[in-house]
């Protein structure tokens, strides 16, 4: 298990918070390690390994997270999480047959949008990518993108028309994705769309998607609606690539420019010993 | 002679030709000595191609793809591959040339005898194994090859609309890959030619083709015999009374 070392003693969500009522006991898998996550009548959350043995715990972002090792930080900070005004959405949990550094990778990617989310998202003939900028923090170790634009026919579910839409990306933990883009409703400020993954084994995961949104209007199911129907358009292309798991070999895939972040995830992964859900030589 | 599909046996049958119409893809999976994803399509001038499924830029199935013009254009973002596998256009960079090194893997892939024939090595090319033969159809069968020839050599097929019970039957090829049956009667004569290619060890698509030429009925008449076959490998050694 040495190879997954860098993995496991990370932070990974293991069930939402507010559906974990008091006296609950919720069965998942993370890493191929069956856990149990409880609600005891007095509220605190508790998660187990099957031998008993207690896991590390902390409720944030609406959902409860737990890892198999020990992680020697606290859980990723969302400063947007604490701003008055902003409507938090728990998503659910989608399963998807890849491995989970597919499904962040994925989130990354813009250049996908007309094709797959086609006339959601993006639509044909604006397909250009113009360049952005990828850095990789090193005060916090985290993948940012920034300056990223690019055309959409309905960006948000509180969209009327198509508008340049302005994106950032960070990848705070290697199965985490957030997401800023341009507000509708509020020109200057950014919605918050995150998508956290739990690894089952390493070509299998569960995705969470979280939001932070200036929103008061839309209904909640629309909301969650919107965002569901997005992430299963996204799952036929994660359960169709070959191989399932993420190659970090850059032999084995060709990216262009519009991969810069992709390329920057795939080496800070590389970097990081992250390996779990990732091929490292071509087969 | 013995017909055997594998690697030295270069044209395999991946598909009935009249199910893959003009600027339409599928996905084929052939089992020889391993096991190859294919993406099958054609262009909109009507020719075949057999591409490694699997786009180069993020390896998704071109299966799942679209064809434009000669072009098949990869679902996830949109890349689209030309002749000889190149890449031609990216759509997140219009203006920019694609460098040759963006290559689809192909094959090489004909048509004949009412099937789609590719050839998965690279060695050079033996003749087709034609018995001027018409296709029927492809069906894919729930049970392993040797299941399916067992049923295919004892299940008499029609040789015209109303046969009047005279036919005999005789098997004039038998291997793992192909049967061949010559039916006869009176008034009639005719082959039924069986392909088999193992997807797994519980899975295998049977193309079938005929001589000579039949009519539509029979041709009706020779699928329904399909299906029959399909339901024998399936159902071999279950209880005949369930």
């Amino acid at each position: 298990m040495s190879r997954s070392e860098a993995a496991v003693n990370e932070w990974y969500p293991v069930a939402i918070d507010e559906l974990l009522a008091l006296g609950d006991v919720q069965s998942v898998t993370l890493m191929e390690q069956p856990l149990s996550v409880i609600r005891r009548e007095n509220g605190s959350v508790h998660v187990q390994k099957a031998d008993g043995g207690d896991c590390p715990v902390c409720v944030a972002y609406g959902h409860v997270w737990s890892s198999c090792g020990k992680p020697d930080h606290g859980i990723f900070d969302v400063p947007e999480a604490a701003e008055p005004g902003r409507r938090m959405v728990d998503c659910g949990a989608v399963r998807v047959k890849a491995s989970p550094l597919r499904v962040v990778e994925n989130f990354l990617d813009i250049a996908h949008f007309p094709f797959v989310h086609t006339d959601i998202l993006g639509a044909e003939p604006h397909t250009e990518v113009e360049p952005y900028k990828v850095e990789i923090r090193d005060t916090a170790d985290e993948v940012w993108a920034t300056k990223v634009r690019f055309f959409q026919p309905q960006a948000a579910k509180s969209a009327d028309e198509g508008q340049m839409t302005d994106y950032m990306y960070r990848v705070p933990a290697p199965c985490v994705s957030i997401l800023y883009k341009t507000c509708p409703p509020r020109p200057g400020a950014w919605d918050v769309i995150a998508l956290f993954v739990r690894p089952i084994n390493e070509e299998l995961c569960d995705a969470y998607a979280w939001m932070a949104l200036y929103d008061d209007d839309s209904a909640q199911s629309d909301l969650i609606q919107f965002q569901q129907m997005i992430f299963l358009q996204d799952r036929s292309v994660l359960e169709n690539q070959i191989p399932r798991l993420l190659p970090l070999d850059p032999k084995m895939e060709i990216p262009t420019r519009a991969d810069t972040t992709s390329v920057a995830y795939r080496r800070w992964l590389k970097r990081r010993g992250m390996t779990y859900g990732a091929q490292l030589v071509a087969k | 002679m013995s017909i055997e599909l594998s690697s030295e046996f270069v044209w395999m049958p991946v598909a009935l030709a009249e199910d893959l119409a003009a600027g339409r893809v599928m996905r084929a999976v052939i089992n020889a000595d391993s096991v190859m994803d294919l993406a099958i399509w054609r262009s909109q001038s009507g020719k075949v191609h057999a591409w490694d499924n699997r786009c180069p830029h993020r390896g998704m199935r071109l299966s799942f793809g679209f064809v434009r013009g000669e072009r098949l254009s990869c679902i996830y973002h949109g890349w689209q591959y030309g002749e000889g596998g190149a890449c031609q256009h990216i759509p997140a960079h219009p203006d920019m040339k694609p460098p040759a090194s963006i290559c689809a893997r192909t094959f090489d892939c004909k048509e004949d005898d009412g099937l789609i024939w590719v050839s998965p090595g690279s060695e050079s090319k033996s003749d087709f194994p034609m018995h001027g033969g018409e296709a029927i159809r492809s069906i894919s069968i729930n049970a392993s090859v040797p299941d399916i020839r067992s049923c295919f050599s004892i299940l008499p097929f029609p040789l015209d609309v109303s046969d009047n019970g005279d036919e005999t039957y005789q098997v004039i090829e038998n291997s793992n890959s192909c049967i061949i049956i010559e039916g006869s009667s009176s008034h009639q004569t005719r082959k039924l030619i069986g392909w088999f290619l193992a997807v797994d060890s519980i899975k295998t698509m049977v193309h079938l083709q005929t001589s000579p030429t039949a009519s539509t009925e029979l041709k009706i008449l020779l699928s329904r015999w399909a299906e029959r076959l399909r339901w024998s490998a399936e159902n071999l050694g279950k209880s005949a009374v369930a």
